[in-house]
């Protein structure tokens, strides 16, 4: 049906509850903050098309999820087939900023991807628009600390943001686009054999047919 | 008895003139909780027939003497003397009477005892339902002229005397079927005596009901095929304006009209039916509506995201369907509409659809008339719940009646008991609370630390669209009212000064948001292992609106929680339960959306989460939802009403999805976006046809299970039970399994699941 065959890439937000994954996908996807967004429940995601390394085309699917923590169980129904995972923790608030590595570990023993080692994983450090005085103290010093011995040793791209003042969001997700979009081909070429079958669903849709659906 | 004396009455005596032994009220579904007594026709001194009483008396009420009587007229031959019942009924009966058949006179409604009573002449109609699968036992249902209904009478007719006996003749004349042809029952000895006393027109519209005594006008409402607009206006009468009065007999004539507009109904249901032929053929403007908008546009020709529109876009034509219909449907033609496409009519009577019908909430007036003058409950507690559940409550009786139906209040206790517990639900939530406020060290530990955190996080945001849960302004801060006491009661009390950021979750600002930021973490200190989990926030915030009083809305919480519980475990077993419980429904109610479900890989129900775990609260508006959580509350049908809700929510859209939705994506966006779209009405009587229509479905199973059985022939039953998909297994003598969590489902006790201590070191997350 369609011609040019279009790029979807699957992103999971995790992160301590109230550290603003609602408010950075909505920024990013529809432009806008509020004050009044609900404490998630559940999961539920947003998809916005953007074009990377200039002329490539790709759907970016934004999965946004509940922050507590036993609510975490039920991710196994949505984290499989993901390119990238986004942990998010609140700059004003050093236990969500501890709590990365766990939010890393589990998102790896429910989606069950086949690269542990090298899936990408960013790091966004939320609400910088928030008076200093009421940050993390020596933030930068804690933030290398983690991200260079705990998290593996790995070094994840890191960007601090503010959602509510829409600043280096864009930029983040452009990153993230470009890792996942890499994830993808890196599955793509390994004949995907890993989450098949959900990768299978999307290329027989793609390709327009409806077979097995007795409809 | 010719020989028997007679005598006059006295005024506290009647005759009984006749009864009908092992009649039996069924108050809940248990049968241990079944009443038996006598129903009985009996006449008081000085009296015309239409003064004639009917009684229900439970054996238990009965002096022995009584009783006896009451057994001896069971028996006997009723022998009426027809000269003086004549149908004229003008002359009161001055005759003396038979002394043996003299008894006390039944009372009217006695407090907490199931006593019943009418005179004919305030009956309107009675309807007879036979004996019948389903329904064991043949009963009775007695509508009087108020529009009420008197609790069902069954007639155990394996146990009455009376029965037990004419039965034998009847079979003896080898004539099971009387002479009308009509199945012998105990029923049919009342409604013979009825006969001989009263007039009783059979309705020409639905056969099993009898009007008694009928008005002409009574009599006009039930010639078939009568439309409003071939009655004559009558000025001089203008009662018979309510002709409409009785909520169940006005469903028969629903039925008939239904019947009479069958074209229209058809026409709604091929509406229905082919909504996705109509959108491809009219391009209708919905579709326009939507292609204008940014995201629709941003698609281009992503595939899967399009099907998602194009769900949407049939789901909007689909309103827009039903509405332009309801211009010209009455409301009953609704439950037609709903019930053809549910399939209910194979296996629900006609009766019982009407019932399923929507009604007027409860006003304050028809609340307090509930009770007596001692504040004591006058009718059960079971007809209050069966009354809230088809109606709700009016707002301005919630804040009472939600104590009830909570369990704050016991249904049977007296104002003045109430008031005493009120007392004791002070002084103890105050020592809940002082738990945490007089304790520093406590308050001084990470855990404790953290649990805060937690809930002023969510009450910050937490239904802050609501005139009460918005910021005072600063500058009208100073005529706010009771802030300034409330934020004062306990330690923690944010800084006032700090307003660089309303939504700052250390500065709370608001005194409502305030006291339920109280409530919670005395909640934790009632409720030690569980500790704050997301979504009480969302719980808490509509009993807190109704009820706005910090004691009563933390223990209202308390009751509510009780059954929620398990939806916040650490383990999420509880959760869990009810998906799996949920899955099984499905599969036995609607197999063909669940082996749609299963190919897209959503057959976990996971989009069913969040309308689960806080019951819909995310998913409707505020109104309809405070409405659904009271009605959830009878537990009339089921303690576990919210997954035959979640039922109908499916069963709503199950065309759409099979018809446009591949995808565990495309279906969990689709079933999120519902949000604030559920019509919350139609979603009722299609919850409730689907849990009657399941009711059924496990009696007529059971039923066939006992034939079997009985047969012991293995091959003998692939019947229409074959069609039950995995939830019901066939066993090797054709018997089908039914699971214990689709029984459990017919239980009217709340599932209680309790968090288990917290384990050392475990945070509350």
């Amino acid at each position: 049906m369609s011609s040019r065959k279009k790029t979807l890439l699957k992103v999971i937000i995790l992160g301590d509850s109230g550290v603003g994954k609602t408010s950075l996908m909505q920024q990013f996807v529809n432009n806008k903050f509020s004050h009044q967004y609900k404490a998630t429940i559940g999961a539920d995601f947003l998809t916005k098309e953007i074009i990377i390394d200039n002329n490539k085309p790709v759907t970016l699917q934004i999965w946004d999820t509940a922050g507590q923590e036993r609510f975490q169980s039920l991710g196994v129904a949505f984290y499989r087939g993901a390119d990238c995972c986004v942990l998010c923790f609140d700059v004003t608030n050093e236990k969500s900023l501890n709590n990365l590595t766990s939010w890393k570990d589990e998102f790896l023993v429910q989606s069950n991807v086949s690269n542990p080692q090298d899936f990408p994983f960013i790091i966004i450090g939320n609400k910088i628009d928030v008076d200093d005085s009421k940050k993390i103290p020596s933030l930068q010093k804690k933030l290398h600390n983690i991200t260079h011995n705990q998290l593996g040793g790995l070094n994840y791209p890191v960007f601090e943001t503010s959602a509510k003042d829409s600043i280096n969001v864009e930029a983040a997700f452009e990153v993230i686009a470009k890792m996942a979009l890499q994830q993808e081909e890196l599955n793509a070429a390994s004949g995907g054999d890993v989450n098949d079958d959900y990768n299978d669903a999307i290329n027989i849709h793609l390709d327009g047919e409806s077979s097995g659906c007795g409809c | 008895m010719s020989s028997a004396r007679k005598r006059s009455l006295s005024w506290d005596e009647v005759e009984l003139l006749f009864v009908k032994s092992k009649v039996y009220l069924h108050p809940t579904p248990s049968k241990r909780d079944n009443i038996s007594g006598f129903l009985s026709l009996s006449r008081p001194a000085n009296s015309s027939n239409l003064d004639i009483i009917l009684a229900f008396t439970p054996e238990n009420q009965l002096s022995s003497e009584d009783r006896k009587v009451y057994e001896q007229v069971d028996v006997e031959d009723i022998q009426l003397d027809l000269e003086s019942l004549s149908l004229q009924h003008s002359q009161p009966s001055k005759k003396r009477v038979d002394s043996s058949r003299i008894v006390k006179k039944p009372s009217a409604s006695v407090l907490s005892s199931y006593s019943f009573s009418s005179v004919l002449s305030y009956v309107y109609s009675i309807q007879f339902r036979i004996p019948s699968h389903g329904y064991w036992y043949g009963s009775i249902v007695v509508n009087t002229q108020d529009g009420d209904k008197l609790p069902i009478m069954f007639f155990h007719d394996d146990e009455s005397p009376s029965t037990i006996k004419s039965n034998k003749l009847h079979n003896q004349r080898f004539d099971p079927f009387g002479n009308e042809g009509e199945i012998y029952w105990g029923g049919v000895d009342f409604r013979k005596a009825l006969e001989k006393v009263v007039n009783i027109q059979r309705s020409t519209i639905e056969p099993s009901v009898y009007l008694i005594n009928p008005q002409s006008t009574d009599l006009r409402n039930f010639a078939p095929f009568k439309t409003k607009q071939t009655q004559q206006p009558q000025p001089q009468q203008p009662e018979i304006e309510l002709p409409f009065k009785l909520p169940d007999v006005s469903k028969f004539i629903a039925t008939a009209k239904w019947k009479v507009l069958e074209t229209v109904a058809t026409f709604g249901a091929k509406t229905r039916n082919q909504v996705l032929d109509i959108i491809e053929d009219n391009a209708p403007k919905p579709l326009k509506e939507i292609m204008r908008q940014p995201e629709v546009q941003q698609i281009g020709n992503d595939f899967e995201s399009a099907r998602i529109y194009l769900a949407k876009w049939a789901q909007q034509v689909k309103e827009e369907a039903e509405r332009s219909q309801s211009k010209y449907m009455l409301d009953y033609d609704l439950y037609s509409k709903i019930n053809r496409e549910l399939g209910s009519s194979e296996v629900l009577t006609d009766e019982e659809i009407s019932c399923t019908s929507r009604r007027a909430e409860v006003s304050r007036q028809e609340w307090k008339s509930f009770f007596d003058f001692s504040g004591r409950l006058c009718i059960t507690a079971d007809e209050v719940k069966g009354r809230i559940f088809h109606g709700g409550l009016a707002p301005d009786v919630r804040p009472e009646a939600w104590l009830f139906l909570l369990g704050v209040y016991p249904w049977d206790s007296s104002s003045e008991e109430r008031e005493a517990l009120q007392n004791s639900y002070e002084s103890s939530y105050q020592e809940y609370k002082l738990k945490w406020v007089n304790d520093d060290d406590k308050r001084s530990t990470e855990f404790w630390k953290d649990q805060k955190f937690r809930i002023e996080k969510d009450i910050n945001r937490t239904d802050r669209n609501l005139d009460i849960f918005k910021n005072p302004r600063k500058k009208s801060r100073s005529s706010g009212e009771s802030s300034g006491k409330s934020r004062e009661s306990s330690p923690e009390t944010p800084d006032e000064e700090d307003f660089d950021d309303e939504f700052d979750i250390s500065n709370i600002r608001n005194p409502h948001l305030y006291i339920m930021r109280e409530i919670l973490l005395t909640y934790n200190e009632y409720n030690e292992n569980l500790g704050y989990v997301q979504g009480m926030t969302d719980l808490l915030s509509p009993l807190y609106v109704t009820f706005q009083d910090e004691t009563l809305t933390f223990w209202a919480f308390v009751k509510f929680m009780d059954r929620m519980e398990r939806n916040f475990v650490r383990d999420q077993s509880g959760m869990k339960k009810q998906m799996n419980t949920l899955n099984k429904l499905l599969q036995f109610m609607l197999p063909d959306l669940y082996k749609h479900l299963e190919l897209c890989q959503s057959n976990d129900l996971f989009f069913y989460f969040r309308m689960l775990l806080v019951w819909f609260k995310r998913e409707l508006e505020w109104d309809q939802m405070l409405r659904l959580w009271e009605i959830f509350w009878t537990d009339y049908y089921s303690s576990q009403f919210h997954l035959f809700f979640a039922l109908a929510i499916l069963s709503d859209n199950e065309r759409i999805i099979i018809a446009h939705l591949k995808q565990f994506d495309e279906v969990l966006k689709y079933m999120n976006d519902l949000s604030m779209k559920l019509k919350l009405d139609p979603l009722l009587i299609r919850s409730e046809l689907l849990f009657l229509k399941f009711k059924r479905m496990l009696d007529i199973i059971d039923r066939d299970n006992s034939l079997k059985k009985l047969k012991s022939d293995p091959y003998a039953g692939e019947s229409s039970s074959a069609a039950v998909a995995a939830a019901a297994a066939v066993n090797n003598d054709g018997v089908i399994v039914v699971g214990d969590e689709l029984r459990e489902l017919l239980k009217h006790e709340i599932i209680i699941q309790k968090e288990v201590e917290r384990p050392e070191g475990v945070g509350g997350g």
